[in-house]
């Protein structure tokens, strides 16, 4: 049996906005351009492992904190 | 800093230059060709196109980021899906003038040709891939 993880959600937004940072800055902090973190944050794009460690790391803390999965055993 | 602190000039010569070249050699095919006026007005319109072209790629959206090739990940993404899709749309588009070309009474040519190049091509860019993945 195998399962899938659907990415259903992430704070970004919410850590982004507790730093006082606008989605330009956190753009140039991450080197990814403001479109990108928009898309991160609005769910319509999953960042790839060192974009999403960066994330993680930036923020003091983990890629599973920062991203909600939903479990789907298939 | 910000993405426009970070636009080299010589970056955003790199659309520029593949609309020069593209638009150089067509201009010169169809001079070449015999049609002289035609191939003026060709140039002047590569030129304008370069000119926007540059113009374009010094903004800070995704499409300028790509026409300069200094894209991030998604914009990347973006570029290569765009690629394939334009890729399916010219395979279907020649594999329908091939038909319609055998059932005219042809041989297919030329788009029989174009087909063979793009089945070829993605044959080896897989292979080449696959071996460097």
């Amino acid at each position: 049996m195998s399962s899938r993880l659907d990415i259903v959600g992430n704070t970004v937004r919410q850590l982004r906005t507790a730093k006082g940072l606008s989605q330009g800055e956190l753009g140039d902090a991450l080197q990814v351009s403001r479109q990108t973190v928009n898309a991160i944050e609005t769910g319509r794009y999953l960042p790839s492992l060192p974009l999403a460690l960066r994330l993680a790391r930036y923020f003091a803390t983990t890629v599973e904190d920062l991203f909600q999965v939903g479990d789907e055993e298939r | 800093m910000n993405v426009m602190a970070r636009t080299s000039p010589r970056r955003r010569l790199a659309t520029v230059a593949v609309l020069g070249v593209g638009g150089g050699a067509l201009t010169v095919g169809t001079w070449v060709g015999g049609q002289h006026g035609f191939a003026v007005g060709l140039g002047a319109a590569y030129l304008v196109f370069m000119a926007i072209a540059y113009v374009w790629s010094g903004g800070t959206g995704d499409v300028a980021a790509i026409m300069r090739v200094s894209g991030d990940e998604r914009q990347r993404a973006l570029d290569h899906r765009a690629t394939a899709t334009s890729g399916y749309a010219m395979a279907l588009f020649c594999i329908g003038g091939c038909v319609v070309s055998l059932a005219r009474g042809g041989d297919g040519s030329p788009w029989s040709l174009v087909c063979a190049v793009g089945g070829i091509s993605y044959v080896v860019s897989l292979a080449v891939l696959r071996f460097r993945s």
